[in-house]
């Protein structure tokens, strides 16, 4: 787990994503409360118990990594293992940066979508493209990818993390250029936090940031009260949800 | 025509189905996660495609 939050911080800027399962039976609330008291510094995708299709493993922890294209490259015990799993992230990293496949096409244009992130290139390059199979396969990655995109901005803003939404929101705008029917879906994504409510929740989560880097950096003994006096003033926002889950996490007793 | 044993058979084969686990080098199954805590609103682990994924299976207790 402390190798996972680890990887996550020095790589996920570059692609790595770090899904933590629980597998002893914490239901979301309980996960919610150990990961807030132990680790706050966590940013990883977190769940509960789920059947992940891994050979089996004696104990915990235990893990695997899935390549860029969905193969399994490793799986076992990390401690064991950790020089192992670093070189084989590295790979795939670069794998995504250099994009790969059967032709330069497809390496070009896998390169610009997971490498760059850059849906207007890859829609470029796949557009460039004689008709077939592969072209096809790649207008369905760049069409998943970019549907993706847009529902993390509208995931985020329901989960009160709007500071990541309006980041993940120009990030879109950014890459999609100026393809007509791209810019038509996502400017009004942008233009959303510009507006009074949208204003006020940036507001709210510049403040509640500020509490959650205490707790990232373990100093965050007064944090339950700066969360109680935000809730108070913060009106009925996301984010003031959010702040509410956060103390609800921090006064939950561990069992 | 009694179709009772062919039924029973696919019931029963059902669980092994849902339990097949890759090996290394395999393409692995979809795995689709309930909830995630820091998530984006990709739940399916083919939502991650051209990304690596670190799975670690760890516990609270």
């Amino acid at each position: 787990m402390p190798s996972a939050i680890k990887h996550d911080h020095e790589l996920s800027n570059k692609g790595l994503v770090s899904i933590l399962v629980e597998a002893q039976g914490a239901d979301d609330a309980t996960l919610e409360s150990f990961l807030w008291q132990k680790f706050p510094d966590n940013d990883c995708f977190s769940s509960v118990n789920v059947f992940v299709p891994i050979p089996e493993s004696k104990g915990i922890p235990h893990g695997a990594l899935v390549g860029v294209d969905g193969t399994l490259l490793w799986a076992g015990h990390p401690v064991g293992d950790a020089k192992k799993i670093e070189e084989l992230i590295a790979a795939e990293l670069a794998k995504s940066k250099k994009g790969w496949g059967a032709s330069a096409e497809a390496r070009k244009v896998r390169a610009a979508l997971y490498g760059k992130g850059e849906f207007a290139a890859a829609a470029a390059a796949v557009a460039a493209m004689p008709e077939g199979e592969e072209r096809t396969q790649l207008q369905g990655e760049i069409d998943r990818r970019y549907a993706s995109a847009k529902k993390a901005v509208a995931t985020l803003q329901s989960q009160g993390r709007w500071l990541d939404a309006q980041a993940a929101a120009k990030n879109l705008q950014k890459s999609v250029g100026t393809n007509a029917a791209w810019v038509a879906e996502v400017t009004p994504l942008v233009a959303e936090f510009d507006s009074e409510a949208g204003k006020a929740e940036i507001a709210q989560d510049r403040k509640l940031e500020k509490i959650t880097k205490q707790l990232r950096e373990k100093k965050g003994d007064g944090a339950p009260k700066a969360l109680q006096a935000m809730i108070k003033s913060a009106g009925n926002t996301k984010v003031s949800e959010r702040a509410a889950r956060i103390l609800k996490a921090l006064e939950t007793p561990l069992k | 025509m009694n179709r009772a044993p062919l039924l029973t058979s696919l019931l029963l084969a059902l669980p092994l189905a849902a339990q097949q686990r890759a090996a290394v080098g395999d393409k692995v199954p979809e795995v689709t996660f309930p909830t995630f805590l820091n998530g984006d609103g990709r739940q399916s682990l083919s939502e991650f495609f051209g990304q690596p994924v670190m799975i670690d299976i760890w516990g609270t207790h």
